[in-house]
């Protein structure tokens, strides 16, 4: 994990440096100077594309249809996958690394397979995530991304070994539903501060770490 | 012909670092900035990091890996300079009591992180890193909402004008502060420090040197005699608490009694003795084969 978690900084930093450099369109460059924007409109290309397809209203409360039957479907092909001879492979390579080499599954294959599935869900799944916020940002932006998402996960019940598609839905439905509702009282708390922010790095930053503890030492022996 | 294959194995084996020396060399070069201005910083870039880089031989010895929670440790340490800026003690004496302050804070928070990596064995890389990210966030709420909202800080330039909370920066150079309070101590000029500190090295050496010629002869007579017979320690009765073969009652500088016991016949002994980091392979898998099973 703290592998990754460096491939991803100096990924980041290596793409600082891209979006400044690189020979892309006028549209979504700085007014002056060279480089690229931190934060590009999406509002004329494909900004609530899935929010609003057969989008409708209940009581006030506006709902993305066509954002829930994209995350059921998403859903439904990794239920499908996990359980196609690919998947039970991989599983059997993360339970048992041994008893998987044994039985004749090349494991750095499935491991391989595994990260980039994992990698093309990300990618997929930003484009979602900025269809729906409507902008897109860049930089150092995506830096944290993967903390906000570990948390979560976590949160739903999955541990650093085992991670089943309810952790996934439970997780991102308690998680975001602390921010959402802990952001306003830590503000009546402290007004017009960045108490919310700090509330957010202690929280994610918290989930991650009792997940870490469950993950081996005492705890597991 | 032997020495070019000997340089292409050089440039082999150490092929980062001579890439990162040309690549400095070509950007002194590029920079344009004055030799003596780069040495300059360099000295006391080195200096200054060489400390924080310190503290990272502990764990990694320990079998845990890089600590990335020593930014735990430079919360801590700010802590205690706030305060010391709070009362405005000058120079070394602020330096001292800032250092005296830290470190039982320092301690306390450290002996809590040990704990909390011993509950995430195998992980502790990530574990502190996340913890270090954490502790930021404690550490905000400290300095943006206790410290000089809660307990009043009263001395100017410690809090954000027209706002709570410590400021951003707090300078150190002016009257009452500590900038340079261990620099300015004992200054030289490039080339008396030259003469002095290659004076040091090679005085250190030399004693070095001795040491270790007169603990190699006294282990070579007792530590080669006991250990060539293969029992173990069987000339010593099995009482005495001998240590990798050398005598508790010689005169051997503490610290360096493994290395003759290493050039002679006893290095499987004494190697059995050094833990070389963790023994990845023998806990792992089986550690997370009796993980899955335990969860699933």
């Amino acid at each position: 994990m703290a592998v990754t978690t460096y491939v991803g900084f100096s990924v980041v930093s290596l793409m600082c440096i891209a979006w400044l450099v690189l020979p892309l369109s006028l549209v979504l460059r700085w007014p002056l100077g060279t480089g690229l924007r931190v934060t590009s409109s999406l509002a004329n290309y494909y900004k609530h594309i899935l929010n609003d397809l057969l989008a409708f209203e209940i009581g006030g409360v506006m709902i993305p249809t066509g954002l829930l039957l994209f995350m059921g479907l998403c859903c439904l092909i990794m239920f499908l996958f996990l359980r196609s001879k690919t998947g039970i492979a991989m599983q059997a390579g993360g339970n048992n690394p041994r008893f998987a080499e044994a039985t004749g599954i090349n494991v750095d294959k499935t491991r391989v397979i595994g990260t980039v599935l994992s990698t093309v869900l990300g990618a997929v799944g930003i484009i979602v995530y900025s269809q729906s916020y409507g902008f897109m940002q860049l930089y150092t932006a995506p830096r944290q991304l993967g903390f906000v998402a570990a948390s979560a996960i976590l949160i739903g019940g999955a541990s650093t070994s085992r991670a089943k598609i309810s952790h996934v839905l439970i997780g991102t439905f308690l998680f975001q539903g602390v921010l959402t509702l802990g952001m306003p009282v830590a503000n009546v708390l402290v007004p017009q501060s960045t108490i919310s922010e700090t509330m957010r790095i202690l929280i994610s930053n918290g989930i991650i770490l009792y997940a870490l503890t469950k993950s081996g030492g005492a705890s597991r022996a | 012909m032997r020495e070019v294959v000997d340089i292409r194995g050089f440039l082999k084996k150490n092929a980062v670092t001579v890439m990162f020396i040309l690549l400095c060399a070509v950007c002194l070069a590029l920079s344009g900035q004055p030799f003596n201005y780069v040495m300059f910083e360099l000295v006391s870039r080195i200096s200054r990091n060489a400390f924080i880089v310190l503290a990272l031989i502990i764990p990694i010895i320990a079998g845990m890996g890089i600590n990335f929670a020593i930014t735990i440790g430079a919360m801590a340490a700010q802590i205690a300079v706030l305060w010391v800026l709070e009362w405005g003690i000058p120079g070394i004496g602020g330096f001292l009591v800032a250092a005296a302050m830290t470190v039982p804070i320092a301690g306390f928070f450290g002996y809590l992180i040990g704990n909390l990596l011993n509950k995430m064995k195998g992980q502790e890389m990530i574990g502190s890193m996340i913890l270090g990210f954490f502790a930021n966030g404690l550490y905000q709420l400290l300095f943006l909402f206790i410290f000089g909202n809660l307990i009043p800080l009263h001395r100017s330039g410690l809090v954000i004008k027209g706002s709570t909370g410590v400021a951003n920066t707090m300078d150190l150079s002016k009257a009452g502060g500590l900038k340079y309070a261990l620099d300015g101590l004992w200054r030289l000029k490039f080339e008396p420090a030259l003469y002095v500190f290659a004076g040091l090295d090679r005085g250190a050496a030399g004693v070095d040197h001795v040491l270790q010629k007169r603990s190699q002869g006294r282990a070579y007579r007792h530590g080669g005699g006991c250990a060539g017979r293969g029992g173990p320690r069987a000339d010593s009765g099995g009482q005495e608490p001998v240590f990798d073969g050398v005598h508790p009652d010689d005169h051997v500088p503490r610290g360096r009694p493994l290395v003759p016991v290493q050039r002679g016949h006893h290095a499987h002994a004494a190697g059995a003795a050094v833990p070389r980091g963790r023994p990845e392979a023998a806990w792992s898998p089986m550690r997370r084969a009796s993980m899955s099973t335990a969860s699933a």
